[in-house]
């Protein structure tokens, strides 16, 4: 019997090995990759390797709102800002119960019309559409029946004029260039069919004029810890996923898609949680299987500025709904999983996903109950099993700063020498607490999973903090 | 007793020290690009005095010695230099009016044929640097013939990298050779470059000989290339102006050419009306069942620059496509392009069509939407 025990704590030692080995190499190719590709980047910039080209590729500029009465009017006067020619903003009410409809209609005069809409994606039906000109800039409001975030980007999709559309929260805020950075893609490249931005965290960051004004890390442990996690994965994973058109995932943050691509496969799945990863995966495999040729683009200067949950319990509602999105967007594109005809995107990208996203938090949990077993049964060398903890830890830690660095010198940021020390302390607190979290959020995911599945997983809005200059002002008050 | 036959943790290591290595990379480079940037100002700084020297000397009717190339070239080789020599020559020609530097400019030619082979070894952001300041600076500017120059641009436009097609191909135009395109485009083609079709078209606008023979020359040359390197060419010739209808008639006439170049052809006959085609248009709107959607959508914008009860009756068709698009594009074009009055779409506002109905109204209310931002902008001025 404990010859049978041992050979099985072998057998498991080993798969052990191979998995965090396997996930230590993903780690340190991506930081590797991403800190290669930044600085290529920032060579490229001095020697005007940019296209440089009077920008009009238009672009309609779609945002799903649900309870957004305290943000809403922010973000489309930021939108209002951008530096871009040619544009539209659609925001999109999916039967809010707060007054989001009231507050931009009396922020930017919007007049009900009789618009028909051009079906082209199924969605809730529309209850009143009322449109705007500010600053030459159309404004379209739709009020639907409540149908969940996808249903109501489905709307926007459908309500939109231009070729390409940009899909973002009404929380969030675009960067002034960011419009100009994530079309470039496209003028490169014809075949490209959605490009996703860099999406950060404003809840320590002041904007004016749509540019970055003031940032600081932040005294919450919650929000810093979210940086460094973002940090890590827009500036290195991604970047390297960007490499082989293997990334699976444009944040629903910020990302460009071509319309009629998107209609080709039938938009955002309104039956799923993760409604942007399943768009991306099924353009992935709608372009695969038909052998168009086509291109899935990440494009760091493409900045968007997102409120992150600022509360434990916040930040458990989000990732319960992050998880459940990707076991169901996995679960619905299985026969990706190693199938020849989607090339690294089957071999590579998925793999990633069902073992290091989807699987780790039962790996994690089983791994837990072979060491008490261990334990009970003698099998296990405690020091040194604390000691790989620490290693591992750390190496968690120091991969987190150097994706951290990589940022600061190519995005000429500077912080102070307290940003630094709290930087470094919130790498080790990440790397020790936080993924403690986030895998008994997993875990503990699929409890209410049939009662909660299709619903807009709000956490608390914050007003976003934008500096106006009185010039500004000025402008936003010919709206009114 | 260990359960593991094999060290993770000295794996773990190794990534680490990797890890070390790329943070000690990165924290180094924000210093080297801090003195990088110092140094980089007074290399600048130090050729101000140089090139201005050597402007006034060239003004005086002194020529430029010898070795003075011989120096720049040597230290133009290096890349930094080259950066340093690009920010000196802005602040001259912020310092100078236009003319006084074109002599010494033109002098310069022959210190970037020079480098040629240099930059021609280099890696991509390099070479199309290189090719940024061939346009920068109008290196080669109206040069007729080939040289190595011209010959480098062209070599550069089947690169892969997006960045050096694109800059050589704005060093092309900037040069002026309409044969030099016309060859850049050659190559493109055999080597099946597939370049942006926008930055093709709007980039041939930047072209600084003669417009309408470059346009000419690439048109009668189309049965050559791929439709997607004949469409840049027809919407180059769309900003130029009404030579082509004929030409474009033809293509339009024939139901083998490509879609999108047809569609291209109409887009021409919108901006620049041409009888003839009135009937076509008109067609595309008729038969709109069955025919692609989007000719009938595109006709239907073409048709405001064809007035006639004939085309209101046409547009009234188009109201009733199923298309979304062939209604809405029939319906600005008989409000807004025609500017057809209410009294006349009685029969639509009071038809049985609900959705013509709809996009009529729709298009109304666009209208006064747009003057109540007019009349906004008008007071607020």
């Amino acid at each position: 019997m404990f010859e049978f025990v041992k050979c099985f704590y072998t057998v498991v030692g080993a798969l052990f090995v191979i998995y965090l080995l396997g996930y230590s190499t993903f780690l340190i190719a991506s930081v590797i990759a991403g800190s290669l590709d930044l600085y290529k980047e920032s060579k490229k910039r001095r020697y005007h390797n940019e296209i440089s080209h009077d920008y009009y590729v238009p672009v309609s500029i779609v945002v799903p709102a649900y309870n957004e009465e305290v943000t809403v009017v922010d973000t489309v006067k930021s939108l209002l800002m951008m530096d871009y020619r040619l544009y539209e903003i659609v925001v999109v009410d999916d039967g809010s119960k707060d007054a989001t409809t009231q507050v931009l209609l009396d922020a930017f005069h919007l007049k009900k019309v009789m618009r028909p809409i051009n079906r082209q994606i199924k969605c809730r039906k529309e209850q009143n559409v009322y449109e705007a000109v500010v600053n030459g800039i159309n404004i379209t409001l739709v009020q639907k029946i409540n149908g969940g975030k996808a249903d109501a980007l489905n709307m926007g999709i459908n309500a939109s004029r231009y070729p390409y559309f940009i899909c973002m929260d009404a929380d969030s805020v675009l960067q002034k260039d960011s419009l100009k950075y994530i079309v470039r893609p496209v003028l490169e490249d014809d075949t490209i069919v959605a490009v996703g931005g860099l999406v950060r965290i404003s809840n320590c960051a002041v904007l004016s004029e749509g540019e970055l004004v003031d940032y600081h890390m932040p005294w919450n442990p919650i929000v810093g810890m979210q940086i460094l996690e973002y940090d890590r994965s827009f500036m290195a994973s991604r970047i390297l996923m960007d490499k082989f058109n293997g990334n699976l995932i444009i944040s629903g943050a910020f990302g460009l898609f071509k319309k009629d691509m998107v209609a080709s496969v039938g938009g955002y799945d309104a039956s799923t949680m993760g409604e942007d990863m399943e768009l991306v995966v099924k353009l992935h495999a709608f372009c695969r299987i038909n052998k168009i040729p086509y291109g899935i683009r990440y494009i760091p200067d493409a900045i968007c500025w997102s409120q992150c949950p600022s509360s434990i319990g916040d930040l458990k509602k989000q990732r319960r709904r992050w998880f459940l999105g990707l076991f169901q967007c996995l679960n619905k594109h299985r026969r990706m999983f190693l199938a020849p005809e989607f090339g690294v995107v089957g071999y590579i990208s998925y793999l990633y996903y069902l073992l290091y996203e989807l699987l780790s938090p039962f790996i994690e949990l089983f791994g837990l109950l072979t060491i008490v077993l261990a334990y009970m049964v003698n099998l296990i060398n405690v020091p040194f099993m604390i000691m790989f903890f620490l290693i591992y830890a750390l190496y968690g830690a120091v991969l987190t700063i150097t994706a951290f660095f990589a940022r600061i010198y190519t995005q000429n940021i500077r912080l102070s020498v307290l940003d630094v020390v709290k930087a470094v302390y919130l790498c080790i607190a990440e790397s020790v607490f936080f993924r403690f979290i986030q895998a008994f959020t997993r875990m503990t995911a699929f409890f209410g999973y049939k009662k909660k599945k299709n619903v807009w997983g709000q956490i608390k809005r914050q007003k976003i903090q934008l500096h106006q200059t009185s010039e500004e002002k000025g402008k936003m008050g010919d709206a009114k | 007793m260990h359960i593991l036959s094999i060290k993770p943790e000295v794996i773990l290591y190794v990534y680490m020290a990797s890890c070390v290595a790329v943070l000690v990379f990165n924290v180094l480079y924000i210093f080297i690009d801090k003195y990088r940037g110092r140094r980089l100002e007074h290399q600048s700084l130090e050729m101000v005095d140089e090139i201005t020297g050597q402007i006034q000397q060239m003004e005086a009717g002194v020529d430029v010695r010898e070795e003075y190339f011989t120096g720049l070239i040597r230290r133009l080789k290096k890349l930094e230099k080259l950066r340093a020599f690009e920010l000196s020559m802005e602040e001259i020609r912020r310092q100078m009016p236009a003319g006084r530097t074109e002599k010494y400019l033109e002098q310069m030619r022959r210190v970037f044929l020079e480098l040629v082979p240099v930059y021609e070894k280099r890696d991509e952001i390099e070479q199309a640097y290189f090719a940024s300041l061939v346009e920068k600076f109008g290196i080669d500017k109206g040069h007729t013939a080939y040289d190595g120059l011209m010959d480098f641009m062209i070599r550069m436009v089947v690169h892969k990298g997006v960045f050096v097609r694109e800059n050589a191909l704005r060093a092309l135009y900037m040069i002026g050779n309409k044969e030099a395109v016309l060859a850049a485009w050659e190559k493109m083609e055999d080597n099946e470059i597939c370049h942006s079709k926008k930055l093709l078209s709007d980039g041939l606008l930047k072209f600084t000989g003669d417009r309408g023979e470059l346009a000419r020359l690439l048109f009668e040359h189309r049965s050559r290339f791929d439709t997607r390197l004949v469409l840049p060419v027809m919407q180059f010739i769309r900003f130029l102006g009404e030579d082509f209808r004929k030409e474009f008639l033809e293509l339009l006439s024939k139901e083998t050419v490509d879609k999108e170049i047809r569609l291209e052809a109409v887009r021409y006959f919108r901006k620049y009306p041409y009888e003839p085609v009135r009937a076509l248009l008109q067609r595309f709107l008729q038969y709109h069942e069955y025919l692609d959607w989007e000719y009938a959508a595109v006709a239907a914008q073409a048709l405001e620059s064809y007035p006639g009860p004939d085309t209101v009756d046409c547009l009234k068709e188009g109201l009733k496509a199923v298309n979304w698009y062939v209604r809405l594009n029939s319906a600005e074009t008989l409000i807004m392009g025609l500017k057809i009055p209410k009294k006349d779409l009685f029969d639509v506002y009071n038809g049985r069509d609900r959705y013509a109905r709809e996009i009529l109204n729709y298009v109304t209310e666009k209208i006064e939407i747009k003057g109540q931002e007019m009349e906004l902008r008008e007071t607020d001025v």
